[in-house]
Order: C-alpha cells, then sequence, then structure tokens
C-alpha cells in the first residue's frame, strides 16, 4: 500500500466504531467512514489515512504482516491471537475482564483434570499451565455458558463484563485472569518508518482517554 | 502417482526465483568478501544437545529432532553461529588472531505458518572485542542492503545498558520475564501500572518505564538514556554505543541508523551491542545481530565476537513489497546456435568458442522435433 497513507485496521462494529470515535476526535476522519456502504477500504485523501475494515480476530495478522501501520483490537484478541506487534497505547474502552467461571457451588478439584470451555484456547491454556493446573480444553465458538450447564465442562474461560449473562445462567466468578479493554497496536517496521505519525497518535491519545 | 505437494513449511525453489535468490546473495556476499570475511560451510546435521544446551537465541522446541543409528539425538542446523564458533574456537588454539567469517546456508525451525527451510546468509567476527569491530559489522549490514537497492533501517541498541540497570534490582526471574516481554512489545500503557505495582525504588521505576521510549534518533535518544542511566554498566554501554555510532559516521551512513535501547531479546545471549534491520513496507525484522563475547567458554576458549545474519527468503519478499524485481530483459541463454545434422562439427566449434567468452550457449539441431520457443533466447546464429 501506499507510504505516504497511515493504513488502519479496524473491527467492524462495536468496538470499531468507537475506536473510529477516538480517531476522528485526533484529527483521523474519514468522511467515507461515516457513509453506509460495503466498501472495506475507506479512504481519506485529506487526512492522508486509510481505513481497513476487518473481522476483529484478524486485526493483529494483518498489523503483524505490515498489510496495515495500526491497528484498534481488544485486549482478549491480542491474547488470544499471540501475534508479534507492538501494543502502543490502551484506549480504554471496551473494559471487561477475562475469567474462569463455573456453577455456583462448583470448587476445582486439584487432583482432577479441569475440563475448560472456552472460545479462547489459548489464553484459558496459559492461564492454567502458568498457574501449574492440568486442563483439557473444549474449544467453543459460542454460548459457553451452556458447557457447565449440561455437563459438557467443569469451568469455562471467557470475557466478564457486568456479570449479568452468568448470573442468569447460574454460573459464578472462580478466578479473574486479566483486564481487558480496547488497545492500538502497532506494525513493528511500521512503528519505525512512520514513527512521526503514529507517535503523534500516542501522544494525542494519552490526552483524550 | 505420487502427489506433487511438499512437507508443510518447505517448498521448491524454481529458475526465476532461485536467480533472484542467487543475485541478492551474490550482491550481499560480495560486500562481506570486499572486507576480507571468508566464506566456511558447516555440516547440516548435528548433534541436538549441541544446540539444546548452549545458550543462543534458539529455542529447544523449534528444532528438528533426528535419531542416529546409536541412539543419539541429531538436529538440522537451527542456526549458523555455534558451529563457526566451534571452528573458530578449536583454530584458536593453534592460532590466536582475528577470525573474520562469512557463511550462506539454509536453517532449519519448525514454527507453524511459517517457512522451516530457511536460506540465511551472515558474517561473524571473532577476536576483535573494540567497537570498530562492531561498527564494521554493522556497516557490512548496512552495505549488504544498500547492495539490493531496497529502502531500510538499522535500529542498534545495547543488551549491557538493560542488564546494568537490572542489576540494581532484586526481582524474581518470572518478574523478569514480564518485563521484558511489556518492554519488548512496546507495551508503554501496561508496563507503567505494572512497574508502578513492585516495590522498588523511583529512580529504577522511572527507567525501567523509559525502557520502551528509548528509541528514534541517535543523540536524542542518547542524551535520555544517560539522565535514566545509574550505574556505570549502563553508562559504559552508551559509551559503546557512542563509540560505533562515530564509527559508522566516518562511512557516512549514519543517515541508516537509529536507537532502540528497548531491544532486549536473548540476553543471554547477547552481551554488548544489539541491533535489527527492517525494511520500509515488511513487517518484521529481516537481520539480526549483536555483540556475544560468551559463546566460546562453551569450548573453552573466551574469544570476543560479533556479527549478524539476513533472513534471505524474508529479505526477497520484503524488496518485493518495495518493488517488482525487473524483468530487465534477462536471458537465460546468450546464444542459441542452430545447425544441420551435417553441420555439427561447425557448430560445436561455435559454441566452444563462445561458451569460453563465458557467454551461455545452447545447441540445437534443425529437425521436426526442434524446440523453436526463443523466448529465453538472446541471440540466434544459425549455421
Amino acid at each position: 500500500m501506499d507510504m505516504e497513507y497511515l493504513n488502519i485496521a479496524i473491527a467492524k462494529g462495536r468496538l470499531g466504531n468507537k475506536g473510529y470515535e477516538i480517531l476522528k476526535e485526533i484529527g483521523l476522519s474519514c468522511k467515507e467512514f461515516e457513509q453506509e456502504s460495503r466498501k472495506l477500504i475507506l479512504t481519506s485523501e485529506e487526512n492522508k489515512v486509510r481505513y481497513v475494515l476487518v473481522k476483529a480476530v484478524d486485526v493483529p495478522i494483518y498489523v503483524e504482516r505490515g498489510a496495515v501501520d495500526i491497528g484498534i483490537v481488544g485486549k482478549d484478541t491480542i491474547l488470544e491471537e499471540e501475534r508479534e506487534v507492538y501494543e502502543i497505547a490502551d484506549l480504554n474502552f471496551g473494559k471487561c475482564k477475562f475469567s474462569v467461571a463455573a456453577l455456583e457451588g462448583y470448587s476445582i478439584d486439584p487432583i482432577k483434570k479441569i475440563r475448560v470451555a472456552t472460545k479462547y484456547p489459548n489464553v484459558a491454556k496459559n492461564y492454567f499451565f502458568n498457574t501449574g493446573r492440568q486442563v483439557e480444553i473444549i474449544k467453543l465458538n459460542g454460548s459457553v455458558e451452556l458447557a457447565p450447564l449440561i455437563g459438557l465442562s467443569d469451568v469455562i474461560v471467557d470475557i466478564v463484563e457486568t456479570g449479568r449473562t452468568l448470573r442468569e445462567n447460574g454460573l459464578t466468578v472462580l478466578e479473574d485472569i486479566s483486564d481487558i479493554s480496547a488497545r492500538l497496536i502497532a506494525n513493528k517496521a511500521s512503528f519505525k518508518f512512520k514513527n512521526d505519525r503514529i507517535k503523534e497518535i500516542m501522544e494525542k491519545i494519552e490526552e483524550i482517554v | 502417482m505420487i502427489g506433487f505437494e511438499t512437507p508443510e513449511g518447505v517448498s521448491d525453489e524454481l529458475f526465476r526465483e532461485y536467480r533472484i535468490k542467487e543475485d541478492v546473495l551474490k550482491r550481499i556476499n560480495n560486500v562481506f568478501k570486499s572486507y576480507g570475511y571468508k566464506r566456511v560451510a558447516t555440516p547440516t546435521i548435528e548433534y541436538y544437545e549441541v544446540f539444546s544446551s548452549i545458550k543462543s537465541t534458539v529455542l529447544k522446541d523449534e528444532m528438528f529432532k533426528l535419531i542416529d543409528n546409536s541412539g543419539e539425538i541429531l538436529t538440522l542446523r537451527p542456526d549458523a553461529t555455534i558451529p563457526i564458533a566451534r571452528i573458530v574456537a578449536k583454530n584458536y588454539k593453534k592460532e590466536k588472531g582475528n577470525y573474520k567469517i562469512f557463511y550462506s546456508n539454509q536453517v532449519f525451525k519448525m514454527k507453524s505458518e511459517s517457512k522451516r527451510e530457511r536460506t540465511q546468509t551472515g558474517i561473524e567476527y571473532f577476536g576483535n572485542p573494540n567497537a570498530e569491530a562492531d561498527g564494521e559489522v554493522i556497516v557490512n549490514a548496512i552495505e549488504a542492503l544498500k547492495n539490493c537497492n531496497v529502502e531500510f533501517k538499522i535500529e542498534i541498541g545495547n543488551a549491557g545498558y538493560y542488564k546494568g540497570l537490572l542489576d540494581e534490582i532484586d526481582i524474581d526471574d518470572s518478574i523478569k520475564e514480564i518485563l521484558k516481554n511489556l518492554i519488548e512489545y512496546k507495551n508503554f500503557v501496561e508496563l507503567k501500572s505494572y512497574v508502578n505495582s513492585l516495590n522498588l525504588d523511583n529512580r529504577i521505576k522511572n527507567a525501567i518505564i523509559e525502557m520502551p521510549n528509548l528509541y528514534g534518533e541517535y543523540s536524542e535518544v542518547l542524551k535520555r538514556a544517560e539522565e535514566y542511566s545509574i550505574n556505570s554498566r549502563m553508562k559504559k554501554s552508551l559509551e559503546e554505543l557512542n563509540k560505533i555510532y562515530e564509527f559508522i559516521e566516518d562511512y557516512g551512513y549514519s543517515e541508516y541508523i537509529s536507537i532502540d535501547l528497548g531491544i532486549i531479546n536473548d540476553l543471554d545471549y547477547y552481551t554488548g551491542v544489539v541491533f535489527k534491520g527492517y525494511l520500509a513496507n515488511y513487517g518484521d525484522s529481516i537481520l539480526s545481530g549483536g555483540r556475544y563475547d560468551n559463546l566460546t567458554e562453551y569450548y573453552g576458549e573466551s574469544i570476543p565476537a560479533t556479527g549478524f545474519a539476513i533472513s534471505v527468503d524474508d529479505l526477497i519478499s520484503g524488496i518485493e513489497s518495495q518493488r517488482d524485481f525487473k524483468e530487465e530483459e534477462y536471458y537465460s541463454v546468450d546464444y542459441r546456435v542452430n545447425y544441420k545434422e551435417e553441420d555439427r562439427k561447425k557448430a560445436i566449434e561455435k559454441a566452444k568458442e563462445l561458451r569460453k567468452k563465458n557467454f551461455v550457449v545452447e545447441l540445437q539441431k534443425i529437425d521436426e522435433f526442434s524446440n523453436l520457443d526463443s523466448d529465453y533466447v538472446k541471440n540466434i546464429i544459425n549455421i
């Protein structure tokens, strides 16, 4: 892609829209972004910026490979994807937690292997490995809360925002793994070759968030 | 019938592709030769133990393992530097002095999603502890990339700076690991809150938090780094860096250099200057190196050493992301000599004469089976 443009990967949906609002505030607005369209690449010639709309989980790889210079993505995706990128700013929205949850009354039996259902197998694997426990990971693609209810797993590892979904399903948080929020990530080479622009963005973001 | 697929992570390299690689290697290796580096070759198969017990940049789980008849575990060479250190240490016992070595070979690592067999070329300079040796090695890196007509940057740091900072604190290895990752990934925000949660002196806290920020234009970064420098090891590392920078400046190459003291990977291996090369428009570093004075201790010697390696496949992908390789009127054959059967001897004589002048010559008998495709032929002679 063109050198003089700053290319930004952004997820479709809530996270991306909120991220865009912040970038707009610091002078990276893009009229095309605000119009209803099916375009996936949105350019602002005026602000020399190009937004690339991708799926949230794909943001880190676009950035790692240098297909774009920077990206906005949740810490949950960063932890799960484990890509070689710089994580240069916390955007301070989309705040939630990675937690281990189970049915009320359940307690982890330290001798038994724990069955863990999750959409985030790497996060779950790393957490239990680092805390020295053996687990069997069951990767699911949605409705993770269901797994302990019907005996598919002992616990789940998932994002917890208010805890309402958990409570409604009779689940409770056993352990917190880590805090999550939206982050700005950068490609390593872009960070060096376009440092003036990226640094300016970092500084402006720090002022407003 | 047997399938055409190859195992994961390896692939055939065909004509055009291979020619580009050959050309790139030649451009790089000519630089090495012009500085007096001599080429060596080491075995493709080595003892696994050598690479698993020596602290280096190679990870155990990335190595290919093979079992010998005797039950010994072998590995496909994952890295070129350790075997070269062995060569030097062995020769050093007989003859002390400087050893300037270059290599160009395949290295093998099992990594998912990426190539498992890569072409690597690089230099190692043994025996010289001075900044001039580091400077010369970095100048080689610069000239090698310049010769490939590609837009690049070399970032230089010094492992001693952060090591000096770590000398000041008594913390658990697991905490060091977390700090290392936060600094390496320039995770400014989390580094700050994590460091503030530790029980450390404020001066040290501020210095750690500043680590990922110590990058950019040379003199500006050096000035800031000096402010945070709190012991002689840190100060010495900046003095070293300064000498190296001045050496590179004398070559007129300071425009290619910037500083990043946040390069702190492989601290067990590197003992002084560390550097990485990046290409514009290409994701990852394509070149890395530094000073590793302790490596020959495994072979009972203590020979200062500095060097770097270029990942040639990454370099080529990077060049291609910047520009198309010109199919500048390239012909694989300079002359084709067409002849009729009765004139064969005459044609052979002509071909011999041209080949002696280093032309590439193809002979073609004219009959009903003749291959008349001549796209790749520059000149055609009919006998």
